[in-house]
């Protein structure tokens, strides 16, 4: 925190303390920050000494701690209260980690009390922990089920088994009637006619039903059944509902899925519904809704009625009050058979059991919420176990809590979800062990010490990027804006609603926005008068972002068109928790792959392919088969081919495949025979498939299935993208979604749902069944291991995709589909001289012990490694690489080939090395030749290195997270926008798409990218459509002519992390097939100077430029003098 | 004498030792606890191996890792066999945990996991109501008995008999009253172990309702019944003073010790069959030898 926000809470927190020095011995509740430290004192069994200060590091003294909630004088403590016991938990886990940063604490009662000597002593009773840490509603209603849950799934990341066919179809149903509730209220709201609500509502249903319907191929249906009928059947209980609740139009707003946190609380959430009525102080209404089953759901203690959503729905309560909404009503409405019916807060099972009373602010309630919540906290983040193999393996032993919370408190449901929670259908948590699930006791700990140990590495980096992205939303509520604006790039303020379109909203400002955000991003709109995150953001996503303009699309409907916004980047980081399943899931199947179990394994008893990725055993060198309908591959690839098919169970092929080498096409070729050879010879049951292709973008995904159809039509029936049609998503890749080939958008948008709809459902499902059935090869990304079309199956081969990309958990994601023992073909094709995986670059890797030197992990190795690059270390023998490249003409491909593939690289064919720029442009009908890229040669260099105006803007933003530097150079942006502007002024009317969708500038900085398209637009209007990205951004992707922006340029000859990773020049250059133009200052990064970080990209710059020069010999470069260029001239 | 200062001394160095090794662990490290170089050789080690030994870790002495904590650790697990062998689950299963906890020898540790499955399996049969849905604990002991190789054969061979034969004896249950009768003698003496007094009572008084009709005309097992009755009576509502008090009077003298044996032994007649010896079905037996094995029982 920082500025007014710190310096009011530090004062605040002052004036408590001092009142609480001077008061009469009573507790007071209170609610204000506060810093903590163990005291030099010492605790002792029972008693937590501190030292507090304010936010600002003030110091306020002394205070204690005790159990039960004691303090001098108390009449009577508090059985089973968590805060002392958990607190002291959390301050053992800072010690045992070396943390010396001070607690957070939200104090929310603490008392001034009389010590028996005539003193006085400051007791701390009641307060969040680390309330900068958001745990949402959903986690905290799971804490209130079983904390032991929330451990195993949220912080060991145990994943349901994805070989294990389980059923989705109910989450979809909830899905399907939240969907229509959500619209039908907007449309009786908005004053709609039953029939338009009912009409509305039946859309909804309609539009999850297409999204959603693979979650239903897991089942066999007959006929309709429930879960196809419960969503129609509901339209009459929503519509009368809606017509009961908002009768006419007066006024009142409904706020849905809005994203609201408190601060202080620590909690974050997205109600289904806000109602804010006319009139200033008239009564918020909160609703959250239920469909779904009420299965571990609260009971009523007297109807033994269950229902979900108690504590989320109170915890959502506490945030709104937070903010200092006052008279609130809450409520939890239940979509039955017949009616909805609305169980308002007061009267729910939760409120009714523990005896609450929510009026009189009983402070149990706080209790219910905090403990919950400082309980999550530690669950989630791990701070009771750490990565202590014992604490692990004992979590779940005393009770079904945690025993490290130390001690079992009676705030808790009843009952512990164990059916809806897969530690126990893994075996993992015993005290939720699943009948004809061997239990896996004692997994830490009888793990060989290199499988923990590399489990542990990355386990610990995913969840520190993820402990990064809890505390996003609090650096963004307590960061002045102007901060966030001018330093970090990451929130554009005074901005002005110029336009809106149903969600699309136009935001804009006569200030010029220079920001980190860009198009795709995940943002929040919020007034500027309020914080985000207080009820009235709204999320969306930038549709663009141009020179004094925002375009937004949002989430819900903006309350104010005349208000001024401020728009906040969200998710700066991207842990995703798939990573963290399929490492997991990586630990259970090494382990229960073992043929001995019971006691610590020795790594030589794990599976042969877990030794391989363990560095315990050698990959098999490359075997060879011999090819049938090879005849289009070049050797390289013919030799990959080869190998793969002759890869045995449990085996491991690495391909390196460099730009345009045709890794794709291999991939293609690979899938047709792998499919043949398992029509003829398999003789495994229905649920062992042939090929599964993972890829680590949807991009890649569906360049292979596009491959795969066009070069071999006849596979057709049996590809199957997995998810469903996405926007960009290619006609002839949408039609091989199981949803598209039954037809589903067409099927459902022709009848009339409230008749036929759950009949149809029912079809398409049945034809879903039987299309699964016969499918062989599933593409899809590397995310999707747990999509329902994969669940339940198993391949005898999984190839993973550009898997240099892909961090080593999210590359373990193909190992979930192996058969049993990982006794499957793994293939990895990438390249671990491109871009390595993105994660942020501001969290080191822990420090590995000496000892797993085997694994291949070293000095400088993080998440960033990835486990192809990892894998190409250990097992150099297991790697095939291509070395015939289709792209690029030949100077280009010399260019990239000494520079980055120590000149291994070669054109395919001599039509590729001699293809040049003019002989397309005539192609394309240009006669005039004068432009200056026209008649360039392949290369073309514009050294700024003289120019003193080619200077970059410096690192401007910096922030948690923020992974570059986002420098500019405004001179190198309008040298490339001229130098194109040039060029299309010499391309006759018609052909001017052609030569934008073949014209790609790459920088490596979103901001001088921002400034590029903004150049681009002011030196002709048509050029806005010219593809101007992040070398990130643009790999994977080729074009006819590419200009390069290297931007850095300064007297210190900063290079950047960017430029550093020698590796993102070698993707920026190899996007050129024809021409190639370099814009940038040669000395910023060949200058000798004194960073070995740099060492390395120096040397490889110093190579490029002097082949350059090389190339500029023979005629087949041009280099030119910045200063020379005659820009603007046409 | 005991000296204060050396022994602070020893158990403040203790201290050091537990702290850093837990901080190591912390992190993910194996606890394992290397005597200082420095200062007395003597004094670090033996500092060392008491640090191990609270740690339940490894302690190296020159080069070699020990476990000081297996003596402990099979103790523990023959506690805990001898509380699951007479159905004293709260007992058998702290003492496996803590023999879990401590054991780092392989043969002791699948000693303590198979102990733990039948743990499991013993629990199931002893909780599942006869005729109830059976959860398959069998099966996972017989998945676990054949990735066992630290285990002599006979002993697994044992084990698979003995999972068998409890899992066949619950089976009876449902169809053979003497055996349902000896299930619920059984369960009654479980509940004693890990209930008390009116838990054991309370079976004891349904396994007589349930044969009330042949058993009636013995005085004494009345007397018993009626004993029994009066404390459960008491808990319910609707009892006026004069009753109390009566109630409370017969309820002082109702005790297991005198209800079972007399139940037994008329049931026991009535049934035509040894109830004692059929309740013992559901206890496990342990696998002994006399020849040696690794770490495990004997």
């Amino acid at each position: 925190m920082s500025g007014a926000a710190r310096t009011s809470a530090s004062e605040r927190a002052r004036v408590v303390w001092e009142g609480l020095t001077n008061s009469d011995g009573r507790p007071e509740l209170i609610d204000v920050p506060i810093l903590v430290r163990p005291s030099p004192e010492g605790s002792r069994r029972g008693r937590i000494a501190l030292q507090a200060s304010a936010e600002d590091g003030g110091e306020l003294g002394r205070c204690y701690v005790f159990n039960d909630e004691w303090y001098p004088g108390c009449p009577s403590t508090v059985p089973f209260s968590h805060y002392a016991p958990t607190l002291a938990r959390v301050l053992t886990a800072h010690e045992r980690r070396g943390e010396t940063q001070p607690l957070r604490l939200q104090l929310l009662k603490a008392v001034g009390a009389m010590t028996p000597a005539g003193g006085r002593a400051t007791v701390l009773l009641k307060f969040i922990m680390a309330p900068e840490h958001t745990l949402t509603g959903t986690e905290i209603e799971q804490v209130y089920g079983c904390p032991l849950s929330v451990f195993y799934t949220r912080f060991v990341g145990v994943p349901w088994d994805p070989q294990r066919r389980r059923s989705a179809s109910a989450g979809v149903r909830g899905e399907a009637i939240h969907g229509g509730y959500r619209r039908a209220a907007a449309e009786q709201v908005g004053g709609g006619s039953p029939e338009q609500v009912r009409a509305a509502y039946l859309d909804g249903v309609r539009a999850v039903w297409i999204n959603r319907l693979p979650n239903y191929f897991l089942d066999r249906p007959a006929g309709p059944t429930v879960e196809h009928t419960r969503p129609v059947e509901a339209a009459g209980p929503v519509v009368d509902h809606c017509r009961r609740t908002w009768p006419e139009p007066d006024g009142t707003r409904v706020l849905q899925e809005r994203l609201f946190y408190a601060p202080t609380r620590g909690i974050s959430g997205r109600a289904d519904r806000i109602e804010v009525p006319p009139g200033e102080h008239a009564p918020w209404r909160l609703v959250e809704v239920k469909s779904g089953g009420s299965f571990g759901a609260e009971r009523d203690p007297l109807t033994g009625v269950r229902r979900p959503g108690g504590l989320q729905s109170l915890s959502y309560r506490e945030i709104l009050r937070s903010f200092g909404l006052e008279g609130l009503r809450a409520a939890v409405e239940q979509v039955g058979d017949r009616e909805i019916q609305a169980v308002p807060l007061e009267r729910h099972p939760i409120v009714a059991r523990l005896g609450l009373s929510l009026e009189a602010g009983d402070e149990r309630a706080i209790d219910l919420i905090a403990q919950a919540r400082n309980v999550g906290y530690c669950a989630v983040s791990g701070l009771y176990s750490g990565y202590d193999r014992y604490l692990l393996d004992t979590a779940g032993d005393i009770s079904r809590y945690l025993r490290g919370t130390g001690g079992d408190y009676d705030l808790y449901a009843r009952l512990p979800p164990c059916q809806i929670c897969p530690a126990g259908h893994r075996g993992v948590c015993s005290r939720g062990a699943r009948s004809g699930v061997t239990p896996l006791d004692n997994l830490f700990r009888y793990a060989p010490s290199r499988l923990y140990a590399y489990w542990a590495w990355f386990h610990r980096q995913l969840k520190a990027e993820e402990s990064a992205e809890r505390r996003w939303l609090h650096h963004l509520v307590s960061t002045p804006s102007g901060l966030l604006e001018g330093q970090e790039g990451v929130s554009v303020g005074e901005l002005a609603v110029r336009e809106t379109t149903g969600y699309e909203v136009r935001l804009g400002r006569d200030r010029r926005i220079e920001t980190r955000i860009r198009e795709d991003d995940r943002v929040l709109l919020t007034p500027v008068d309020r914080l985000p995150g207080q009820v009235v953001s709204i999320e969306g996503t930038v549709t663009g972002v141009g020179e004094r303009e925002v375009r937004v699309r949002l989430n819900d409907g903006l309350d104010d068109p005349r208000g001024c916004y401020r728009l906040d980047l969200l998710g700066a980081f991207e842990m995703r928790p798939w990573q963290l399943e399929g490492l997991t899931d990586f630990l259970l199947n090494a382990v229960g792959g073992a043929t001995v179990r019971g006691r610590q394994l020795a790594i030589e008893e794990l599976p042969h392919l877990a030794q391989v990725i363990l560095g315990a055993a050698s990959a098999a060198p490359p075997g060879s088969v011999p090819l049938h309908r090879a005849d289009d591959l070049n050797p390289p690839q013919c030799r990959a081919l080869a190998a793969a098919l002759a890869l045995s169970p449990g085996e491991l092929l690495l391909i390196q495949g460099p730009p345009g080498t045709g890794k794709t096409a291999l991939i293609a070729h690979l899938a047709h025979a792998v499919l043949g050879r398992h029509l003829f010879d398999y003789d495994g049951g229905a649920e062992r498939r042939p090929l599964l292709i993972l890829a680590n973008t949807h991009r890649a995904a569906n360049e292979v299935v596009r491959k795969v159809v066009e070069r071999y039509p006849e596979l057709r029936p049996f590809v199957v993208r997995v998810g469903v049609p996405r926007t960009g998503m290619e006609p002839e890749v949408a039609a091989q979604t199981l949803a598209a080939r039954v037809g589903a958008e067409q099927a459902l948008n022709a009848i009339d749902l409230a008749a036929d709809g759950p009949e149809t459902l029912a079809r398409l499902v049945r034809r879903g069944n039987r299309l699964h059935d016969h499918a062989g090869i599933f593409v899809g990304t590397l995310g999707a291991a747990d999509a329902a079309e994969l669940r339940g199956l198993a391949f005898e081969m999984v190839v993973v995709d550009e898997a240099g990309q892909a961090t080593e958990p999210a590359m373990l994601q193909a190992l979930r589909h192996l058969p049993p023992r990982l006794e499957g073909r793994l293939v990895l094709v990438g390249d671990h001289r491109q871009l390595p995986p993105v994660v942020s670059s501001e969290l080191a890797a822990p420090e590995l012990p000496a000892s797993h030197a085997a694994l291949g992990l070293g000095p400088g190795d993080s998440l960033r490694t990835s486990g192809f690059e990892r894998l190409a270390h250990l097992h150099p023998h297991a790697l095939l690489t291509l070395t015939d490249q289709y792209r690029m003409c030949g100077p280009i491909c010399e260019l990239v080939s000494d520079g980055f593939y120590d000149e291994t690289l070669r054109p395919a064919t001599p039509q590729v090395a001699e293809c040049r720029l003019n002989g397309w442009l005539f192609e394309a009908g240009v006669v005039d030749f004068e432009a200056l890229l026209a008649r360039s040669a392949p290369v073309l260099f514009v050294d700024t290195s003289r120019d003193p105006a080619a200077r970059d803007g410096g690192a401007r933003f910096h922030g948690p997270g923020i992974t570059d530097e986002a420098r500019d150079n405004p001179r190198e942006a309008a040298i490339v926008a001229a130098l194109v502007a040039d060029l299309m002024a010499a391309m006759p009317g018609g052909r001017r798409a052609a030569l934008i969708a073949e014209l790609g500038v790459i920088s490596p900085y979103r901001k001088q990218n921002n400034r590029i398209a903004q150049e681009l637009v002011r030196a002709d209007p048509g050029l806005s459509a010219v593809r101007v990205d992040t070398v990130d951004r643009f790999q994977g992707g080729e074009r006819e002519i590419v200009l390069v922006s290297l931007v850095n340029s300064n007297p210190s000859a900063a290079m950047g992390t960017l430029h550093a990773d020698w590796r993102r020049m070698n993707v920026a250059l190899s996007r050129a097939r024809r021409l190639l133009v370099i814009v940038g200052d040669r000395s910023n990064f060949t200058r000798e100077v004194d960073r070995a970080e740099e060492d390395e990209a120096r040397r490889r710059y110093r190579r490029l430029f002097n082949r350059i020069d090389a190339l500029e010999a023979r005629g087949d470069a041009v280099v030119i003098d910045s200063q020379t260029l005659a820009l603007g001239a046409r | 004498m005991v000296g204060d200062v050396p022994t602070r001394r020893f158990l403040d160095r203790v201290d050091v030792y537990r702290r850093d090794v837990e901080r190591r662990r912390f992190a993910g490290e194996s606890p394992v606890v290397r005597p200082s170089r420095a200062g007395r050789r003597a004094f670090e080690a033996a500092v060392a191996v008491i640090a191990a030994e609270r740690l339940h870790g490894l302690v190296e002495l020159d080069g070699d890792a020990v476990s000081p904590t297996e003596d402990r650790a099979a103790d523990e697990l023959s506690e805990g066999l001898r509380g699951l062998s007479s159905w004293s689950f709260t007992v058998a299963s702290r003492h496996l945990t803590a023999a879990a906890d401590l054991a780092r020898l392989p043969g002791l540790q699948q000693q303590v996991s198979l102990a733990r499955a039948l743990e499991r399996l013993c629990r199931d049969v002893l909780y599942t109501e006869p005729g109830g849905r059976w959860g398959g604990a069998e099966l996972g002991v017989l998945a676990l008995l054949p990735t066992l190789d630290r285990i002599r054969p006979d002993e697994l061979d044992f084990c698979r008999d003995e999972t068998w034969r409890l899992a066949g004896a619950w089976a009876e249950t449902a169809d053979d009253e003497a055996v349902r009768a000896g299930w619920t003698l059984a369960r009654a003496r479980a509940a004693a172990r890990d209930g008390g007094r009116e838990t054991e009572l309370a079976w004891l008084l349904r396994l007589y309702r349930r044969h009330a009709a042949r058993l009636n005309g013995d005085d004494y097992l009345d007397a018993e019944v009626r004993r029994v009755e009066a404390l459960f009576r008491l808990l319910l509502p609707g009892v006026d003073e004069a009753q109390r008090a009566e109630l409370e009077k017969l309820a002082a003298d109702a005790w297991p010790a005198d209800f079972r044996p007399a139940l037994v032994a008329m049931l026991s007649t009535t049934l035509g069959a040894d109830l004692v010896a059929i309740a013992s079905r559901f206890a496990i037996r342990i696998f002994r030898t006399t020849a040696p094995a690794e770490g495990g029982s004997a």
